[in-house]
């Protein structure tokens, strides 16, 4: 028997399994300082396929459980529009990124069905452009104007628009009034902007009578109307 | 076509098809009407709408929208149909870009100040977030041309995104502010394709398959190829930010002087020597402000001296070569169009600017 | 047989010559399987395949596609071989009286075993983690328990952003046990998706964090439990499931397990009773039928003594772990036929058809080795001889043809065919028995050297025939000495029965049709109906039903002169099995009865049709006793795993090892690790399969 012809097994690269792998654990994982072009290219290429295969599997564990879901809303919003400030509201305490709105929408069918009515506009479209174009129409009726309420009473705010003044101006009111002088009028309404509408917050002591109250939102400047506000204040 | 490319040859006889930035510029100006459109009709609220209009009019290269778009046609829709979340997509980019400059401390932006340094951070924040909320309102009215399924899909899609995008954020920051030293080429894959490669390659692809194929195709078919082309991109950029001998509308080496973990300081840092390796450890472990051009002068040299450039660049070689067989087995199927040459041609496209 | 598949695929391009030398007349080893009267099917024992076997189902579904692609192959497509099942059972004495039987359905999973997976795709250890926390959720969520205090339902307890802090997510669950009397299963089940989900979010930082939460968790949770479900004992599988469930928990962090390098190997030290007893489980829950079953179906007894109970923490913890959480398609599956008939006959067909030789009728005698000292990794050595019995030469020189057809399928016979041997009448006549240990008869002997008839080795001898074959390597080389000292086996015993009624018949309402934690010696029982079309009766029974359990040691070793030793064992298990029948097994089949309280005998399904009546009649069926040294069943008892070799090891440059008994990534003893095994030695001698392609190597 001739030693040098006799065949010999090639030691295998590695011996042992890799249990538990972290990222940035054992720096052998990492190619030699003296590798060679291949050895690198070979390793970087089989790293990118581990690196983007363990986001796929965790993506899918993400996504079966977003669609078990258990965000608790479970409030029925009263006013459709009034969401748009209850979305910003999320973003704020969602400490991530703005977009886990998508996902509160996405779970809550109450934000889901607002939401859908939200986006209809409430004006046909002018027909300005092509039928099912790119956008719907926008900005012809104005701003949307929403509400949302403090205090203990249970009140509903009457969608409507606010005229565009074309530049940026401060808006004043005097408060909402009831049509029946006998009813005290509500005085503290502050307004607010945000990306989508304009804010009425609007405080309701304890004992006011039920009923209807109006009132103007001006621009604070020149004075001019921009639009009304309607409240329904229940018994 | 998987291997061992130079770089010489590379650039040589693999040239961008020029189907690549007739596009860009076709669906680049596509997008912008529709971003105007969704600009122009904001509320011009005091205190914000400027600043929320700035980034988007300042135009780009707008590669993921055409990303979106040319996938969309590839799979057989319109580009009236992908041309909302095409909005979408770079209205994102742009608040993103508001925040990134904040926390990179970046003073230029496309050849300007950045948002922060000429309005205050307080104001830049507030109007990124706004422009967060803005670039949703076109994935919302998607549902008038695409149908309610198809747009919650396109949503559903885009909040994966943001999460990855969060995390992605999330370590990087983590690294940087905890001083990390034992960052591996593992961790920054990992973090490439969270923070970039998740929202500029393989986000903007995925809607353009679910608008082309009806949300019949699916959308996992091209996070493989999103992730290579969207790595190979970030660290060209990367590398960009170390060696390009003329300002390109950010400040050179500012990547340096954040610390950034790229794959150049890891490389350097493994391959350096003991007492080397001590100084970077000390460089890392200093704030911004503390670090001098001095320092970042010896740094940008040490990486030049132990080939970390050349090892970068052959890193991105290789994921390119990776990114063109995951085309293949993602597109391949595809009849020839204009669109498909113009996802392939992107592989080359993104070495042009070295 | 796997590492000949794998060395002799087309990809090598006939690089390798291989030639597969058997002892006796069937390939298969503890798998093989026979035919007797009446082509019934018998086996060594009980085998199923469970949904996670991705490297024996790869392979099986290769071998299988290969055939059908070659024209029409006998054996069909491989999902007629394989059929899933979804139910398993636990039927075992009740807490006060009587017995209480335990149904579980595992619902289907997507995919089939097998398919392709990526590294990635496999569920790391906190995956895994996960998934036991949601299996836990999931069984409290089903129970039926009525609010206390009648309070609205809680607020959620956690908002997106609290998961990356775990200080407030242990607030968060600090506040929900803090609220005393919790208002039912909703809110525990809330309190373990933070856990999960925290696990989830794992960086290693916050470990201790979370073992602190585990921890409080587990105690919350146990005192809720013991008060709301253990009285019931409906549920009391709930409560012990979720006992075991909270203990894997807290010891996972315990002992850091999820960030240590050595994955679930850090707790192989550990017996799985007593590392779950100090991670606070309970007595009640370690004897329960669960844990119970968990030995019964690993044969976990040393010697046989099922009062020595043995099974290394980790192996059992990743076991578990793949049975449940890591199966395809569903949870296990059985085969058709028998085992020989269903894996081993179309393997060997496949590898004749690609030109593997077969020599039968070769035992193994002695693996020489070159000359030289002591044996170590760093000082390594060679195999220079391999000398074997040749039983039996075949009648003119030919090669041996093993399979003979029954219902139209080639299978393997119980006996050789001595009509293939020279002097087969004589040997037949003398009852020479080619797999017996204890008979050493041989027509020849043969042995080949190093360089001129062959170059490398796979040695595929199972672990107790190693001291006999390898003696020359344990003198040299103090690992393998260790090793055939740590790793231990056990006999088994076996019988089946072939019945004129059918199980619904004799009071049994399944499914589901595979139970375990039975009364000893035969706990695991699994009914076989299906396989009786396979058979080739000519009047079939209704049934048959194979039971199995570990067979006890004698108190000293059989001498190697004992000829009659099988013989002796094999009957004591027909008295066992006679026994087992006329009395326990009552409790299983009321229906098979009679009025007197005895056993219908009369339906023992005989072929002869001439059988006796009685107890007597079993002598119709099929038991024996598995007491060859290699067909002994591998064990892993604490503390072995280490003293394991990979088929990777080194120490001999043209050898390489094979089998369950090896470190092979999943060292326990079932045809997984086999075949697992098998694929390494490939890799060991070709580089081929890729350590990432062999499923479940890397893994915590």
């Amino acid at each position: 028997m001739n030693e040098h012809e006799r065949i010999r097994r090639a030691p295998p690269g590695r011996a042992a399994p890799l249990r538990n792998e972290w990222p940035g654990a054992p720096a052998d994982h990492q190619p030699p300082p003296d590798a060679g072009l291949e050895e690198v290219i070979a390793h970087t290429v089989r790293l990118g396929y581990e690196v983007i295969g363990e986001n796929i599997r965790q993506g899918r564990i993400a996504a079966d459980r977003f669609s078990a879901g258990d965000y608790g809303v479970r409030d029925v919003p009263r006013d459709l529009l009034a969401l748009s400030s209850r979305m910003l509201q999320l973003s704020r305490d969602i400490s991530t990124t703005a977009f886990d709105i998508c996902g509160a929408i996405l779970r809550d069918p109450t934000l889901r069905a607002a939401v859908q009515r939200y986006t209809a506009p409430p004006n046909p479209a002018p027909a300005s452009g092509p039928a099912g174009g790119p956008w719907p129409g926008q900005g012809a009726a104005g701003v949307p104007l929403t509400y949302a309420f403090k205090g203990t009473r249970r009140a509903v705010g009457m969608p409507g628009w606010l005229r565009g003044t074309g530049q940026p101006s401060l808006l004043s009111t005097a408060g909402l009034w009831s049509p029946d002088p006998a009813l005290p009028p509500l005085r503290q309404v502050a307004l607010s902007a945000d990306a989508f509408a304009i804010i009425a917050t609007v405080t309701i002591p304890d004992d006011q009578p039920a009923g209807t109250y109006s009132g103007v939102v001006s621009d604070a400047l020149t004075h001019q109307p921009l639009g009304a506000m309607t409240v329904q204040v229940e018994a | 076509m998987h291997g061992r490319i130079p770089a010489d040859a590379r650039r040589a006889g693999f040239a961008t098809p020029d189907v690549v930035p007739e596009l860009l510029r076709e669906y680049g100006a596509a997008t912008r009407r529709a971003v105007e459109h969704y600009l122009a009709a904001e509320r011009p609220a005091p205190y914000l709408h400027d600043l929320l209009t700035d980034y988007p009019r300042r135009g780009g290269k707008m590669m993921r929208p055409a990303i979106c778009i040319a996938n969309a046609r590839a799979f057989g829709a319109r580009l009236e149909d992908a041309v909302r979340s095409a909005a979408a997509i770079e209205l994102l980019h742009n608040a993103l870009l508001i925040h990134d400059d904040i926390e990179d401390g970046s003073d230029l932006r496309r050849g300007r100040p950045a948002l922060h340094k000429l309005h205050g951070i307080p104001r830049a924040i507030n109007a990124g977030d706004a422009l967060l909320l803005l670039a949703l309102r076109p994935l919302l009215d998607n549902r008038g041309a695409l149908g309610q399924p198809l747009s919650l899909r396109i949503l559903e899609q885009t909040q994966a995104m943001a999460r990855e995008t969060a995390e992605g954020q999330a370590l990087e920051l983590g690294w940087r502010d905890g001083g990390a030293t034992d960052v591996t080429e593992a961790d920054y894959l990992t973090m490439v394709l969270k923070k970039t490669a998740w929202m500029a390659t393989i986000w903007p692809a995925q809607i353009g398959v679910l608008i082309g194929g009806r949300g019949e195709t699916d959308p996992g078919r091209v996070v493989r190829f999103g992730f290579f082309l969207g790595a190979t991109f970030q660290i060209l950029d990367d590398l960009l930010n170390l060696t390009a001998d003329r300002a390109y509308g950010k400040e050179l080496n500012g990547d340096l002087y954040e610390a950034k973990r790229t794959l150049m300081l890891i490389h350097a840092r493994r391959t350096c020597g003991d007492g080397e390796r001590d100084q970077i450890d000390a460089f890392l472990a200093l704030r911004r402000e503390e670090r001098t051009p001095g320092q970042i002068g010896w740094l940008a040299g040490l990486m030049a001296r132990l080939g970390s450039i050349d090892y970068a660049r052959t890193v991105a070689e290789a994921l390119a070569g990776a990114a063109e067989h995951e085309f293949a087995l993602a597109y391949g199927h595809l009849p020839p169009s204009p669109d498909k040459d113009f996802i392939a041609g992107l592989i080359p496209w993104v070495f042009e600017r070295i | 047989m796997a590492a000949a598949f794998e060395l002799s695929r087309p990809a090598h391009q006939g690089r390798f010559a291989v030639t597969v030398y058997q002892e006796g007349w069937r390939l298969g080893g503890k798998g093989a399987s026979g035919r007797g009267p009446s082509g019934r099917i018998e086996e060594h024992g009980l085998h199923v395949w469970l949904g996670f076997y991705d490297n024996a189902f790869r392979i099986m579904r290769d071998c299988y596609g290969e055939l059908a692609a070659g024209g029409d192959s006998p054996f069909g497509d491989w999902r007629e071989a394989f059929l899933p099942d979804l139910d398993i059972g636990l039927f075992s004495p009740a807490e006060r009286q009587g017995w209480q039987k335990w149904a579980a359905h595992f619902p289907p999973r997507p995919g089939l075993p097998g398919d392709p997976t990526t590294k990635a795709e496999m569920l790391s250890l906190a995956g895994y983690i996960e998934r036991a926390i949601g299996l836990l959720r999931a069984l409290l969520l089903e129970c039926d328990v009525t609010i206390s205090g009648g309070a609205a339902a809680p607020a959620p307890l956690w908002a997106p952003g609290m998961l990356s802090d775990p200080a407030r997510l242990l607030d968060a669950v600090q506040a929900l046990l803090g609220r005393g009397v919790f208002s039912g299963a909703a809110v525990l089940a809330e309190a373990l998706a933070l856990l999960g989900v925290a696990i989830r979010m794992v960086p290693a930082l916050f470990e201790s964090a979370y073992l602190r939460l585990a921890e409080r968790v587990s105690a919350g949770l146990r005192g809720w439990l013991e008060d709301h479900l253990l009285a019931d004992d409906r549920h009391r599988h709930v409560w012990e499931i979720a006992d075991l469930v909270l203990a894997i928990l807290v010891g996972t962090f315990r002992f850091g397990l999820l960030t240590d390098q050595r994955g679930l190997d850090a707790i192989e030290d550990y017996e799985c009773r007593d590392w779950l007893r100090l991670n606070g489980a309970s007595e009640r829950a370690l004897q329960s039928p669960f844990v119970r079953g968990l030995y019964d179906l690993a044969l976990a007894y040393e010697a046989g003594d099922p009062d020595r109970p043995s099974l290394a923490a980790g192996q059992a913890l990743r076991g578990a772990l793949r049975m449940f959480f890591g199966y395809r398609g569903a949870l296990y599956w059985r085969l058709r036929a028998g085992m020989g008939d269903v894996v081993f006959a179309p393997l060997y067909v496949a590898l004749r058809r690609r030109g593997v030789r077969f020599r039968f009728f070769h035992r193994l005698t002695n693996v020489g080795l070159a000359p030289g000292g002591a044996v170590a990794p760093d000082r390594p050595s060679h195999v220079a001889t391999l000398s074997f019995d040749v039983q039996a030469q075949i009648c003119g020189g030919r090669d041996y043809e093993p399979l003979v057809p029954v219902a139209g399928r080639p299978c393997w016979p119980s006996r050789p065919d001595f009509a293939q041997l020279e002097d087969g009448a004589r040997l037949a006549a003398q009852g020479w028995d080619f797999e017996s240990h204890w008979d050493r008869r041989r027509a020849g002997a043969r042995t080949l050297s190093v360089t001129q008839d062959f170059d490398l080795v796979v040695l595929g001898v199972s672990i107790g025939a190693i001291p006999h074959v390898c003696q020359e390597i344990l003198a040299r080389d103090a690992r393998w000495r260790r090793m055939t000292a740590a790793v231990k086996t056990v006999a088994s015993q076996a019988f089946q029965v072939w019945l004129d009624e059918d199980l619904a018949k004799l009071g049994w309402q399944g499914p589901p049709y595979i139970v375990s934690a039975f009364l000893k010696p035969f706990d695991s029982w699994c009914d076989m109906a299906h396989v009786i079309p396979e058979e080739g009766w000519a009047a079939r029974p209704r049934t048959c039903v194979y039971f199995c359990g570990v067979l006890r040691d004698e108190p000293d070793a059989p001498d190697d002169g004992d000829v009659l030793y099988p013989q002796r064992r094999a009957e004591e298990v027909r008295r066992a099995a006679v026994a087992f029948l006329a009395d326990p097994a009552r409790h299983l089949w009321p229906g098979a009865y009679d009025s007197a309280g005895g056993f219908r005998w009369e339906m023992l399904a005989d072929a002869t049709g001439e059988g006796p009546a009685g107890p007597a009649r079993f002598g119709t069926q099929y038991w024996r006793a598995n007491v060859n040294p290699s067909d002994r069943y591998v064990l892993n008892p604490p503390g072995s795993s280490k003293h394991r070799i990979s088929p990777l090891d080194m120490s001999y440059d043209n050898l390489t090892i094979a089998g369950d008994w090896t470190d092979c990534g999943f060292n326990e003893g079932c045809v997984e690790a086999a075949i697992m095994s098998g694929r390494l030695a490939a890799h060991a001698l070709s580089g081929l399969p890729a350590l990432e392609d062999i499923i479940g190597y890397d893994h915590p």
